[in-house]
C-alpha cells in the first residue's frame, strides 16, 4: 500500500526521535522460529543457514519488525572452551564449564568469531539475513555480556562464589569475557547486525544490587560505551534465568 | 599514513584510533549548543548496519578527512529531520536549481535539500523499495532513477514534509518534472520555477536573465512568507560569500586531483565533494569545514607526492553514476578519475558579489548543464577533457532519462573527432547482477584497450 513504511524505515525514524506510521513491533521470536521452520533445535543452534531461513519464515508469518539471531547465552563461553549440551527440543545448556581452577583464567584466549565454536553460526545467519532482507528488516544479534559469559566459563555457582571469595580472579575473568564480547560484537556489526546485549545472570533474581554494581554494571557499561562510540543504538536485555 | 583505499572493515578497526575529542567535536548545526545528536564522525560500518548495504562493497579513502566527509554525507537524512525538530524551515529543491539554495540560505533558520539526490538511495541500500513505491504511484522503470524521490515523498521516512518544495518546469528534465507533478498529487505543495530554454545565442542573454530574475523575485516572496522574514541584501551577500568560498574550494580540489602526480582522492569521495555544492548537505557552514579538511589533505598529498598506487589511466567521467560501485571498479582496474561533467555546471562558478541579487542568481542559473542545447554540454565535456588531459571517457547514462538519448551520441562523436576513446553504457538498477557484470566486462575491455593504446603511441 503506498505510504506504508517497512520495518527498516520504522526503526530508522524511531532512532532519530521521529514518529513512524506505527511503532515497530519486535517480540523476541528466537528459537521459536525453529518450530515455524520445522527443524529441531540442534540444527537451529548449529547451522546458520537454517537459523536464517527459519527467521525469515517466522517473520513472514507474524510480520514483526525485526529479525533475531540468537541461539543461547553460552555462545561466547562455549567458543572459549566450555562444553554445552546441544539438545533436540530445547536451547543449548551448560554441561561442563571450562574453568575448574582459578589459575586456568590466565590461559584463556579471545575466541576468533570466524572460527571458534558456534560463533560462525551467528555470522553465517547474519550474512544471509542481511543479504536477503537487510534493506527492509533490521537484524539484531544477541550478544551475552561479560557477567553471563563468565558464569558460563566458571559455572554459575562457582562464579558467584568467586565474586565473594576471590573478587580479583572474578574480575580477571570478566575482563577477558569483555574483550571476547567486544570482538564478537565487532564481527556481528561487520556482518550487518546491531548487537542486543543480553545478561540474564546479572538480573535481580540472581544477584544483589551490590554484586551487580561491582561485577556486572561496569562491564555492561564498557560494552555500551564501546558501541556508543560508533553511534550505535544499544538495547540491554536482562531476563529469566540461565 | 600512506594514502590508500580501504574497505569498511578496515575503517571499523581504524576508527578505534580516532581521538575521542575529534569525535566529540565534529558536529553539524554548531549553533545548537546542546544537540548531542549532532556528531557525525563515524565509520561506514555504522551506516551499514542501518541499511546502507552497498557500503560493504565500496572502498574508501583512508584519511580522517575522508571519514569526516562520508560521515557528513551519510548523515544528511537525519540532519534534515533534526532541522525540523529544532524548528528550522525546510525547503526541498527539485530539478536543476543550483542557484536557488544560496537564496534559501540567505534566510535565517532555513535549510535546503535535494530530493533528486535520493536516486542514490536504492543503490546505497541495494533495494528496490523506493522504486517499487514510485511504480505503485504510476512512475515505473520507463523513468529515470530520480523516481526514487517520489517513493521517498510517499513514504515520509526519508525526509520530513518540506515547508516549501521548489520544482522546475519548462526546459528541465522530463522525468523530474513528472516526479514533481506526482508529488503535488500526493499533497506536497510545489512552487514552480520556470526554466527558460537557453538557446545559447548571446543576443538572447538579456531576455533570459530578465525572465529568471522575475522567477527569483517570485520565489523570494514565497520564502519571505514561509519564514516570516524580509529578504536582506546583507544576509544575501554574506551567504553568497560563503557559497563562493565553498565553490572555490571544490575548484581547488578538482585542480589538485587532476594535477597531482598520483591520485590523491577516490572517485566516490570526489563525487560526494562535487555534489556538496548543490545544497551543502543541509549545513553550509559545516560543509565548508568538511571541504577545507579534504582540500588540506589532498594538498598535503600533492606536495608529498603521495597517492594511490596502480591508478594511472586518466579517465574523465560524464554523467554521475547512481551506482557508486562503478567508480570503485574503474579504480580497481587502474583508472584514475581526473575529471567529470556531472550535470551540475550551475554549481561550479563563483557568484558576482555586487549588484542586483536576483540578477546575480539569474546569471549563475544560466550556466546549467541541462537547460540548453546538447552542444553546450558537449563543450563542457571537451573543456574538461582539455583541462584534465584524460586518456579515455566513460559516459554512464541513465535508462529512461530524457536527456541522455539526445546527448550521448553528440558527446561520443565530438570525443571521437578528438581521437579520445569513449565507453558509454546505461547504469542498471540495483539487484540486476547479470546486467551489471556485463558492464564490468565492458569496463575491463575498455581499460585494456586504453593500456594497449598507450603502448601503441609510445612506439
Amino acid at each position: 500500500m503506498p505510504g506504508e513504511m517497512n520495518p527498516r524505515e520504522r526503526w530508522g525514524l524511531l532512532l532519530i526521535d521521529e514518529f513512524p506510521d506505527r511503532p515497530p513491533v519486535f517480540p523476541l521470536i528466537t528459537s521459536h522460529s525453529a518450530k515455524i521452520g520445522g527443524i529441531d533445535m540442534i540444527k537451529y543452534s548449529t547451522r546458520g543457514k537454517l537459523l536464517a531461513e527459519t527467521q525469515i519464515k517466522a517473520q513472514k508469518r507474524y510480520g514483526h519488525d525485526g529479525l533475531s539471531v540468537f541461539t543461547d547465552v553460552g555462545i561466547i563461553a562455549e567458543a572459549m572452551g566450555s562444553k554445552y549440551s546441544i539438545r533436540e527440543f530445547d536451547v543449548p545448556i551448560l554441561e561442563k564449564p571450562l574453568i575448574e581452577n582459578i589459575s586456568q583464567i590466565d590461559d584463556l584466549i579471545i575466541p576468533d568469531p570466524q572460527n571458534s565454536g558456534r560463533l560462525p553460526v551467528y555470522l553465517e545467519a547474519i550474512d544471509i539475513l542481511f543479504e536477503q532482507k537487510g534493506d527492509v528488516l533490521p537484524i539484531f544479534a544477541y550478544i551475552p555480556c561479560p557477567f553471563t559469559t563468565s558464569a558460563g566459563l566458571r559455572g554459575t555457582e562457582n562464579f558467584l562464589m568467586d565474586t565473594v571469595l576471590d573478587p580479583e580472579s572474578a574480575k580477571k575473568l570478566l575482563d577477558i569475557s569483555l574483550k571476547s564480547a567486544i570482538e564478537f560484537c565487532d564481527a556481528c556489526i561487520l556482518a550487518g547486525a546491531l548487537p542486543i546485549m543480553v545478561d540474564p545472570l546479572a538480573s535481580g533474581s540472581v544477584i544483589s544490587r551490590k554484586t551487580y554494581a561491582e561485577f556486572a554494571k561496569p562491564y555492561q557499561k564498557a560494552m555500551i560505551d564501546y558501541l556508543h562510540r560508533y553511534d550505535l543504538d544499544i538495547t540491554l536485555h536482562i531476563w529469566g534465568y540461565f | 599514513m600512506k594514502p590508500k583505499q580501504i574497505d569498511y572493515k578496515e575503517w571499523h578497526r581504524f576508527f578505534k584510533s580516532i581521538p575521542d575529542d575529534d569525535i566529540e567535536n565534529t558536529r553539524y548545526y554548531r549553533h545548537l549548543k546542546d544537540a548531542e545528536w549532532s556528531q557525525y564522525l563515524f565509520p561506514p560500518s555504522t551506516h551499514l548496519i542501518y541499511g546502507n548495504r552497498l557500503l560493504r562493497k565500496l572502498k574508501f579513502d583512508n584519511s580522517q578527512a575522508s571519514l569526516r566527509l562520508w560521515g557528513y554525507v551519510l548523515s544528511e537524512g537525519e540532519r534534515i529531520f533534526r532541522a525540523r525538530q529544532t524548528n528550522m524551515n525546510i525547503a526541498a529543491v527539485m530539478g536543476d536549481l543550483g542557484a536557488v539554495p544560496p537564496l534559501i540560505y540567505s534566510f535565517k533558520n532555513v535549510t535546503a535539500f535535494y530530493p533528486d539526490c535520493l536516486w542514490w538511495t536504492p543503490f546505497l541500500m541495494e533495494s528496490s523499495v523506493l522504486f517499487d513505491e514510485a511504480a505503485e504511484l504510476g512512475i515505473g522503470e520507463e523513468s529515470c532513477f530520480v523516481r526514487a524521490a517520489l517513493g521517498a515523498f510517499s513514504k515520509r521516512a526519508y525526509f520530513p514534509k518540506p515547508d516549501i518544495s521548489i520544482g522546475t518546469v519548462g526546459a528541465t528534465c522530463d522525468d523530474m518534472a513528472a516526479v514533481i507533478s506526482e508529488t503535488e498529487l500526493q499533497g506536497n505543495k510545489v512552487h514552480y520555477f520556470e526554466h527558460p530554454q537557453r538557446n545559447d545565442f548571446a543576443t538572447d542573454n538579456r531576455h533570459l536573465i530578465d525572465f529568471l530574475r522575475d522567477q527569483y523575485r517570485q520565489l523570494c516572496s514565497q520564502l519571505e512568507k514561509i519564514t516570516g522574514q524580509s529578504f536582506s541584501d546583507t544576509q544575501f551577500f554574506d551567504t553568497i560569500e560563503k557559497v563562493n568560498v565553498l565553490r572555490n574550494i571544490i575548484k581547488d580540489i578538482k585542480s589538485i586531483l587532476s594535477e597531482a602526480s598520483l591520485n590523491t582522492m577516490g572517485a566516490c569521495e570526489m563525487m560526494n565533494i562535487e555534489f556538496s555544492a548543490l545544497s551543502y548537505y543541509g549545513d553550509l557552514d559545516e560543509c565548508i569545514l568538511v571541504m577545507k579538511n579534504i582540500r588540506n589533505e589532498m594538498k598535503k598529498r600533492q606536495i608529498d607526492k603521495t597517492g594511490y598506487d596502480n591508478q594511472d589511466i586518466r579517465i574523465l567521467w560524464v554523467t554521475p553514476p547512481a551506482d557508486l560501485l562503478l567508480l570503485n571498479y574503474i579504480e580497481e582496474l587502474g583508472g584514475r578519475v581526473v575529471g567529470s561533467e556531472y550535470l551540475i555546471n550551475q554549481t561550479t562558478t563563483a557568484f558576482r558579489t555586487e549588484g542586483d541579487p536576483f540578477e546575480i542568481l539569474a546569471e549563475n542559473h544560466l550556466k546549467g548543464s541541462l537547460m540548453g542545447s546538447s552542444d553546450f554540454r558537449v563543450k563542457l565535456v571537451l573543456d574538461e577533457l582539455e583541462r584534465t588531459k584524460a586518456e579515455g571517457v566513460i559516459l554512464s547514462g541513465v535508462f529512461g532519462s530524457s536527456h541522455c538519448p539526445y546527448e550521448t551520441v553528440p558527446i561520443i562523436n565530438a570525443l571521437r573527432r578528438k581521437k579520445i576513446p569513449v565507453l558509454a553504457f546505461d547504469v542498471v538498477s540495483p539487484g540486476k547482477k547479470r546486467l551489471q557484470s556485463q558492464i564490468f566486462n565492458r569496463m575491463e575491455a575498455f581499460m585494456e584497450s586504453l593500456r594497449m593504446r598507450r603502448v601503441k603511441y609510445a612506439r
